[in-house]
């Protein structure tokens, strides 16, 4: 399709806009309002063009390209309009020195006079620099203002964590509204108010937390003025430089342009061609990845343990020591942790370290790779994961959506903002979980399942498949028969029950939506210990995506849990965390050697521990010694997002003197202990190495990563899948008298290896409060306590102290908590599974 | 707070029958409605509120069991609205948009009603009367007050 711009003939592609088409082709037309990924707005109205043949002046952002369009963006009659627009908008936002003469050379005289609450021009402004009034400012040309200036002198608000919000300086063009409300999902916030008072705000005009605000920043990132300002930046310099890296937080491998000032980071921004993410971000990525390498809590020289404190060392003497005592442990005695949020090379090092250094087959990961693993376990035997599981892309482009047992907009934003893509073009949502989520709002149906019943309602679905006309094809594997005869014997009212659903009708209108045409998507997530339970909801899911023709998308708890499951296949089977615990208590195992957090447990003192981290945390306290390791921005490596995506993060930060990357670490020790071959130069080696044992990663390298932008992983054989028959008897959770409550444990990656997010920075606390055990109003009356009060949950072999919050969104005979990786002293347990009964008595 | 009353459809089309019946019915919008609405019709409680403090219709404070509205437009303004509006505002003793501590009276004010000829205006529950001067004011006042009294 070709248009005339201004006299030039241009190839505007259909279905765009003018304004697209222009930007396209390089021609700039003035624009505040609006943002390639939301729908046109049409309100600045700087946009404005002339189209021969039609009255008047349209929007460009509002008008689609017609085959042999004549436009004219420049003429005199449409700058003198721009002018006076422009004027109008700046009679309510501080403007002296957007017109003042001087302005260029007071930038460089005056560079910290920001420092000031209130911003009255230009020189002032946090978001001096990066405005795009200015900007719009400059290219129009305006030299005077004709109009007198109103300062709204509205309260600037200070009160929510991570950014301001001074509304003086608000151009009300609605960026910030329609990216919460279309791009999250979430429409925290409206215009509010009419006219010359209107103004955005919140629901009551209470603060953002209060209003259900996650704090993902995609207002701050899609403001054009400084209306919206991140607190950190607030009085920083300009970055010197900006570098991409991954986000090693949780699983969605979210690409991050990182901003550095002298060896510092200073902010993120997720960058606009992530691949997985796509320029969107979290509270995490977007707010927490500044404090991560600069923290307090930094541990940056190594240490032993000679008498009763520990002592910094230099390296060799503390690698000297600690590879004499490793020595002098037996085969399996050992315990090794290690961290799934470190890049694929440091947990490959450290699952050959276990392996050929440590000589023990007690290695346990610090986080459960959950969901993605277990469909992987299945996938060993019935057919090949990859031509079941599908990408983030894939959910945007689906018509119906299946969420189970994930709260996504929390746990996993990314997720969900794809899952809103496909929304915007309406597919079908059925959300499944145990507790009230802002998902609802969107969701075709509901099935609130009580803790532990996702398996009945999976099954019951599934059946329902098959009841409800699935066609009952033998290309399903050599056992479909069985499997269709378990399902078609299964009682549907019993299973209802065991659910803890309400009403058979919902479960048949998510089953009408699971059985109509066109491509469905199931996305799924696991509690804190994948236990039998959730085995048998994943042999029903994989039934069910096998019968309704769906994809999987397994949803990985961390940064590479996904990488870390793949590396796991090719050594020996590691136990589960319990037996690891249990051997821990039972001083089976004698020494820790720590890369990864693990709780401190209330048991008797192990022989020996060591600890290679990047952190001080609990810990520390019975640290025999203690190797300083490198954070995410400080090595090079690549991680595995959720998806499958293998992609490359570089080294743009130097580590801080006496910090080791991980790999490094265990390698000196391997050569001081002499055994094993760890012969690796750098990271790319260990790559090159890993690709050659795990089949995941063959053919990958350093090299071709950093020019592919990633690449998804292949799973050996492309074997066709097998439906699998499902357990003969449910598995039920245990009920106990004494215990009357039971706690569900969900893990979302709240922290950075043995930093707590809620311990990095107060705001996050605000947000999530780890210490947090969330209970329904009514179970909190009867047990009198009120939101707030301290509490101590006991349980079959342990107990913990947290705080009780209420909230109707949490079924009654429920709990829930963030177990937080069990770093906070309080929660130093490890939870017998995802879903078991406790008791709730007040005080600690 | 009484129920939320039935609605054909439960999406956002409902949003502002909804809002007009609970303004009828409790003479204001109870900040509680809000989060009962944003449930019901599944949109947020961000949007209800845009919507609610857009249209000067709707209040968020109770209002007084009478309701007088001043029309402030061109064509009452030069007619002497401000002089009236001042007049009922010192014989009830309250700032335009406020209401009585008595909970008898709520003043209001809008920018025109559509009845300029009739200039100056006002509306007192419902009743117009127009051609106002400040010596009716009172005569109005007292004789809504009258009017509880008879029938009380």
């Amino acid at each position: 399709m070709k248009i005339s711009l201004n006299g030039k003939q241009i190839d505007a592609g259909a279905g765009r806009t003018v304004l697209e088409a222009a930007r396209a082709a390089g021609v700039y037309i003035p624009s505040l309002c609006d943002i390639p990924r939301l729908e046109p707005f049409g309100g600045c109205r700087l946009c404005l063009i002339e189209i021969s043949g039609r009255r008047g002046y349209v929007p460009a952002c509002c008008t689609s390209v017609e085959d042999g369009m004549t436009v004219l963006s420049e003429t005199p009659a449409l700058q003198k309009i721009r002018r006076e627009i422009l004027e109008l908008i700046l009679t309510e936002h501080p403007n002296a020195c957007l017109i003042c003469t001087e302005k260029e050379s007071c930038d460089e005289h005056k560079s910290t006079i920001r420092k000031v609450g209130e911003t009255t021009g230009c020189v002032l402004c946090p978001n001096n620099g990066r405005c795009e009034l200015q900007d719009v400012v400059e290219a129009v040309g305006l030299d005077r203002v004709r109009f007198p200036a109103v300062y709204r002198n509205i309260d600037i608000k200070k009160t929510d964590p991570f950014f301001d919000r001074d509304y003086n300086l608000c151009i009300l063009c609605g960026r910030c509204v329609r990216t919460c409300q279309e791009e999250r999902g979430a429409g925290t916030i409206s215009f509010i108010r009419r006219g010359s008072e209107a103004v955005v705000g919140t629901v009551l005009d209470v603060p953002l937390l209060e209003a259900g605000c996650q704090m993902c920043g995609a207002c701050v990132d899609a403001c054009p003025t400084g209306a919206l300002t991140e607190r950190a930046l607030k009085y920083e310099q300009p970055a010197e430089r900006t570098d991409s890296i991954i986000c090693p937080v949780c699983g969605m491998g979210c690409r991050m342009d990182v901003s550095l000032l002298g060896g510092r980071i200073i902010g993120s921004r997720p960058a606009p061609d992530g691949p997985a993410n796509g320029g969107q971000a979290c509270v995490r990525g977007r707010f927490l990845l500044r404090e991560i390498p600069g923290s307090d809590l930094r541990i940056t020289m190594p240490m032993i343990r000679r008498k009763k404190d520990l002592e910094e060392v230099e390296w060799a003497e503390a690698l000297d020591f600690v590879a004499g005592r490793l020595k002098s442990f037996k085969k399996d005695e050992i315990g090794l942790v290690y961290s799934t949020q470190l890049t694929t090379e440091d947990i490959f090092a450290l699952k050959k370290f276990g392996r050929d250094v440590l000589k023990t087959k007690r290695v346990l990961p610090s986080s459960a790779s959950g969901a993605p693993d277990m469909m992987m376990d299945l996938a060993g035997t019935n057919g090949s994961i990859s031509s079941l599981i599908c990408d983030l892309n894939a959910v945007a482009e689906a018509d119906t959506l299946v969420v189970c047992g994930s709260d996504l907009p929390r746990a996993h934003p990314i997720a969900w903002v794809n899952v809103l893509k496909a929304l915007k073009k309406d597919a079908g949502l059925v959300v499944a979980g145990t507790a009230d989520s802002s998902m609802d709002r969107h969701a075709d149906v509901t099935l609130r399942v009580k803790p532990g019943g996702e398996s009945a309602l999976y099954g019951l679905l599934a059946g329902k498949m098959i009841t409800n006309g699935r066609e009952k094809s033998g290309a399903l594997g050599p056992g479909s028969e069985k499997v269709f005869a378990f399902y078609e014997s299964q009682k549907e009212k019993a299973l209802l029950d065991s659910s803890g659903i309400e009403k058979m009708s919902s479960v048949e209108t998510a089953a009408a939506l699971l059985l109509k045409k066109g491509k469905t998507v199931i996305l799924w997530d696991t509690g804190t210990v994948p236990d039998d339970r959730e085995k048998e909801a994943a042999v029903h899911l994989w039934n069910l995506a096998l019968l309704t023709g769906a994809r999987l998308l397994p949803l990985s708890s961390t940064g590479n849990s996904r990488g870390a499951a793949e590396i796991r296949r090719s050594f020996a089977a590691e136990p589960t965390a319990s037996a690891f615990t249990q051997d821990v208590a039972e001083g089976r195992i004698k020494a820790l050697y720590l890369a990864g957090p693990f709780p401190v447990l209330k048991t008797k003192k192990t022989e020996f521990t060591v600890l290679q981290a990047s952190f001080w945390s609990e810990a520390s306290a019975k640290a025999d010694a203690v190797f300083p390791a490198a954070v995410f921005a400080e090595t090079e490596g690549t991680f595995v997002n959720t998806e499958g995506r293998l992609q490359y993060s570089p080294r743009v930060l130097e580590p801080p003197d006496g910090v080791k990357e991980d790999w490094r670490i265990v390698s000196l020790l391997s050569q001081i202990m002499k055994r094993g071959d760890f012969t690796f130069k750098n990271a790319s080696g260990i790559l090159k190495e890993a690709s050659e044992v795990v089949p995941a990663f063959a053919g990958a390298s350093f090299t071709g990563l950093k020019k592919s932008n990633g690449r998804f992983l292949k799973s050996a054989g492309e074997s066709p899948l097998n439906l699998i028959l499902p357990f003969e008897k449910p598995t039920k959770i245990p009920t106990n008298k004494s215990y009357p409550l039971l706690l569900e444990c969900r893990d979302s990656a709240e922290g950075y290896r043995e930093l707590l997010f809620a311990v990095a920075h107060p705001g996050f606390a605000l947000l999530r409060d780890p210490e947090a055990v969330w209970l329904n109003p009514k179970d909190a009356k009867s047990l009198k306590l009120g939101d707030g009060d301290p509490i101590k949950v006991s349980f079959f072999g342990g107990s913990f102290g947290a705080v009780a919050r209420l909230s109707d969104g949490v079924p009654v005979g429920a709990a829930r908590t963030i177990y937080a990786g069990g770093l906070l002293p309080e929660l130093s347990f490890v939870p017998p599974a995802s879903v078991f009964p406790v008791k709730i008595t007040r005080g600690q | 707070m009484g129920k939320i009353p039935k609605s054909e459809h439960n999406d956002r089309r409902e949003l502002i029958h909804l809002l007009h019946d609970i303004q009828e019915k409790h003479g204001y919008i109870p900040p509680e409605a809000i989060f009962v609405i944003a449930r019901k019709l599944r949109i947020t409680e961000s949007e209800i509120y845009g919507v609610l403090t857009f249209y000067k219709g709707f209040s968020l404070t109770p209002r007084g069991k009478h309701l007088v509205t001043i029309c402030m437009g061109t064509a009452c303004h030069v007619r002497g609205a401000p002089r009236i509006l001042d007049e009922f505002s010192r014989r009830l003793n309250i700032e335009p948009g406020k209401t009585t501590e008595d909970k008898q009276f709520t003043l209001e004010t809008v920018n025109c009603v559509g009845a300029c000829a009739l200039g100056p205006i006002a509306i007192t529950d419902g009743k117009y009367q127009g051609q106002l001067k400040t010596t009716d004011v009172a005569k109005l006042v007292d004789g809504i007050r009258d009017g509880d009294a008879e029938g009380s």
